[in-house]
C-alpha cells in the first residue's frame, strides 16, 4: 500500500494522495521530511487543489524521480563540460495532455499558477506561464499593457527609436 | 485513471460541490468552456507577480519578445539583466531556424583550386572593394516566416559569413593571410573576435561548435605556401572551455589527408560524435575531423563516380547526411537528387530518400545544372541553388519535400540574382559562450566614434 499524505484545502476539505504524487510539490516534500503527514494549505481552495493534484498525479506517473525534470535537466546542463545545448526531448503524449489541461478560463489558470508557485511545482508554473506567453505573443504593445495594467513610460520619440532599432521584429510577413 | 486517487470530504464546507462527483477529469471544471479563451482578462492578470511576468517574457519567441520590449522601460531593459538572460536561456524554446546571406553569384564558390598556383589569388589579395556584410535573412521553417536582420552596425566591412552554431554566427576576414574570426549574436548585436590564426590562408573552411560555456573552431585548408600558391595542407583549432578552464588559441594543429579540397567550403558538426564533417572533391570524399583526437579521416561517399554537387549536412540527433545529384550518363538511369544517412559505424551510408518527380522537375528548372548546396538543422534540410532565390525544404522524419515561401526581402525588379548561402541558427538572446572571449575583443558598434 503506497504511503498516503493528507492535504487540507483552505475550505477544510481533505484530500488523500500518494506520497509520490504529493512530492511533485517541493514544499510538501520538505514538510513531510519533518515527519508531518497532514498538511494544511490555507491559501489553496478545494477547486484549485483538485486540479493541481490531477496535474501532479499525471506527472508523477511519467517521472521516475520526485524532482521536477526541468530542474534536473538544468543541473545536468550546468555541470557538463562537454559542448552541449541538447535538452531532453519531451514526451509528445504528455505534452498533448498538458495542452488539454490548460484549456481553462482566465480565473482558473491564474489560481492554478499562484497555487503551483506557492507549492513550488516548477513545471506547472512554467506550463501556465508558457500558455500566457502563447496568448500574448501576437498582441501589440498597447494591448499587452492593458492586459497587465502597465503604464507606458516611453515618450513617442523613444518608442519610435525602439521600433527602428529592432525593425525586423515589427515586419509584417 | 481514478482508482488510486481518493477524495474524502470530511466537512460540509460551503457546499460548492467542487469535490463531490468531480471525476477529476481535467476538463471537469471547464466543461462549459472547451474553447480556448484567447482574450485575457486584465482584472485577473494585472495581479500576476512581477517575477512571473518576467518568466512569461522568457517564453516568447524572439520577434514577439522584441515587440514586447516596447511595452515599458522595465521590459525594455530586461535584455541587460543577467538574471533575466539566465532565465531566458533555460526557458526560451530553441527554434530550429536558418539564416541566409545573399552572395554574389561569381564568388559563391569560396575555395580556390588546390593545385600549385592560381591567378585568382593575386587578384583577391589586391582587391580593394570592401562591401558591407549582407543582411541576415532569417527563415523559420515551421512558421514559414522570413525576417530581415541588418548587420552593417555589427560586422565591419571585409568579413564574410562562414559558419554557425546554435545562437552564434561566425564571420571570417576576407583578406588573405592570418585570419580573424568574428563571433556574433544576431539578436543582442554583440560581436567579438578570436585571436588571429597563425597560418596564412586564402579562403579556408570554418567549422564552429559552441556550448553554453565552450567554443571550438576549426580552420582548415587553403594554406598559402607562397604569396601566389595555395595548398590544402593543415588545419588548426581554437578551443575554450569555461568549465574546465581549458584555453588553446590555435595551438592544436593537424595535417589534412592528401589530395583533398573543401567544396563547398562548409563543415557540419555532429555533437554526438564530437566530429566535424565536410565534403571534398576531385575525387569526391567525405572528410571527418575528430575533435578529441585531433585527427582527420576520409570516408568514401556512396555512388562516388556518379555524384554531382554533393554536400554534407547535420540534422537533429547528430544524424549526418549527404545530399547529391546522381547522374549516370551511360546507363538509362533517370537523374535524381538523393539523401543518404551515415550509419552508426561511421563508414557506410543508407539512402534516406530521394526527390519525388514533381519536386525534382521544378528543382531541375531552378538549378539548371549550376550546382546546389545543403544545410541541416533539427528536422529540416534546406537546399539552395546557385544563382537562384528558391529554397527547398526536406523534413527528415516525415520525408516531406516542399518549397519555402519566397523571401519577401529578395523580390525586386532588376535585382541581381545571387546565391543564398544558408546556416543553421537558433535565435538566442543570450550566448554565454561569448563571455569566454576577452572583453577587449568585443567590437564597438560599427559607425560610431569611440
Amino acid at each position: 500500500m503506497a504511503k498516503m499524505i493528507k492535504l487540507v484545502s483552505g475550505d477544510g476539505a481533505e484530500f488523500e494522495v500518494e506520497e509520490e504524487v504529493a512530492f511533485q510539490s517541493k514544499i510538501i516534500k520538505d514538510i513531510v521530511a519533518d515527519a508531518d503527514d497532514v498538511i494544511p494549505l490555507p491559501t489553496v481552495s478545494s477547486k484549485v487543489l483538485i486540479q493541481v493534484i490531477e496535474y501532479c498525479r499525471k506527472h508523477a506517473a511519467v517521472n521516475s524521480f520526485p524532482l521536477s525534470p526541468s530542474s534536473s535537466a538544468a543541473a545536468a546542463a550546468s555541470s557538463s563540460s562537454s559542448i552541449s545545448y541538447s535538452k531532453p526531448v519531451s514526451d509528445p503524449a504528455l505534452r498533448a495532455w498538458d495542452n488539454e489541461f490548460v484549456k481553462l478560463n482566465n480565473s482558473s489558470l491564474f489560481d492554478i499558477v499562484i497555487a503551483a508557485n506557492y507549492l513550488d511545482i516548477e513545471e506547472l508554473v512554467d506550463l501556465v506561464l508558457e500558455t500566457v506567453a502563447d496568448r500574448i505573443k501576437g498582441k501589440q504593445a498597447q494591448e499587452i499593457r492593458r492586459q497587465f495594467n502597465i503604464e507606458n513610460d516611453f515618450t513617442p520619440e523613444e518608442e519610435e527609436a525602439l521600433r527602428r532599432e529592432n525593425s525586423w521584429a515589427f515586419q509584417n510577413n | 485513471m481514478e482508482e488510486a486517487f481518493t477524495i474524502s470530504i470530511t466537512t460540509a464546507g460551503a457546499g460548492t460541490g467542487a469535490g463531490a462527483g468531480a471525476s477529476s477529469s481535467s476538463s471537469a471544471s471547464s466543461s462549459a468552456s472547451l474553447i480556448t479563451v484567447v482574450n485575457m482578462d486584465p482584472r485577473i492578470w494585472r495581479h500576476l507577480p512581477q517575477g512571473m511576468v518576467d518568466r512569461v517574457l522568457a517564453f516568447l519567441p524572439p520577434d514577439a519578445f522584441f515587440r514586447a520590449r516596447a511595452v515599458c522601460k522595465r521590459w525594455y531593459s530586461l535584455v541587460f539583466s543577467d538574471s533575466f538572460l539566465e532565465l531566458h536561456l533555460r526557458l526560451a524554446p530553441a527554434l530550429p531556424c536558418f539564416v541566409f546571406f545573399l552572395l554574389p553569384s561569381t564568388t559563391a564558390s569560396s575555395s580556390a583550386p588546390s593545385d600549385a598556383s592560381s591567378p585568382a589569388i593575386a587578384a583577391a589579395s589586391s582587391s580593394s572593394s570592401r562591401p558591407p556584410p549582407p543582411p541576415a535573412l532569417l527563415l523559420d521553417p515551421v512558421a514559414d516566416s522570413w525576417h530581415r536582420i541588418p548587420l552593417d552596425a555589427v560586422i565591419p566591412p571585409g568579413f564574410s559569413p562562414a559558419a554557425s552554431s546554435h545562437g552564434v554566427l561566425c564571420f571570417i576576414s576576407d583578406d588573405a593571410g592570418s585570419k580573424t574570426l568574428l563571433l556574433c549574436n544576431l539578436l543582442s548585436k554583440l560581436a567579438a573576435h578570436l585571436p588571429p590564426s597563425p597560418t596564412p590562408r586564402l579562403f579556408p573552411t570554418v567549422g564552429l561548435a559552441v556550448g553554453p560555456s565552450s567554443i571550438c573552431t576549426v580552420l582548415a585548408g587553403d594554406d598559402m605556401i607562397s604569396p601566389f600558391a595555395v595548398k590544402n595542407l593543415t588545419a588548426e583549432c581554437f578551443h575554450a572551455d569555461g568549465v574546465t578552464g581549458f584555453y588553446s588559441p590555435w595551438a592544436t594543429g593537424s595535417a589534412l589527408p592528401r589530395l583533398c579540397s573543401f567544396e563547398p567550403g562548409r563543415m557540419a558538426y555532429a555533437a554526438s560524435a564530437g566530429r566535424f564533417y565536410g565534403m571534398s572533391c576531385g575525387p569526391f570524399g567525405v572528410l571527418s575531423y575528430d575533435v578529441a583526437s585531433n585527427a582527420w579521416e576520409k570516408i568514401q561517399p556512396p555512388m562516388r563516380r556518379f555524384l554531382r554537387s554533393p554536400s554534407i549536412a547535420e540534422c537533429g540527433g547528430g544524424r549526418v547526411v549527404l545530399v547529391a545529384a546522381v547522374e549516370k550518363s551511360k546507363l538509362s538511369v533517370p537523374r535524381s537528387v538523393r539523401v543518404w544517412s551515415l550509419q552508426p559505424c561511421g563508414r557506410a551510408w543508407s539512402e534516406l530518400d530521394r526527390m519525388p518527380h514533381d519536386v525534382h522537375s521544378r528543382f531541375c528548372d531552378a538549378e539548371a545544372g549550376r550546382g546546389f548546396e545543403c544545410v541541416g538543422h533539427g528536422d529540416f534540410l534546406v537546399i539552395t541553388m546557385r544563382a537562384s532565390h528558391d529554397v527547398l525544404l526536406f523534413h527528415v522524419r516525415r520525408k516531406e519535400w516542399r518549397w519555402a515561401p519566397p523571401c519577401p526581402f529578395l523580390q525586386g525588379p532588376g535585382g541581381v540574382i545571387g546565391t543564398l548561402r544558408g546556416f543553421a541558427y537558433v535565435p538566442r538572446l543570450a550566448t554565454p559562450c561569448m563571455a569566454l572571449l576577452d572583453s577587449s575583443s568585443f567590437m564597438p558598434p560599427v559607425g560610431f566614434d569611440g
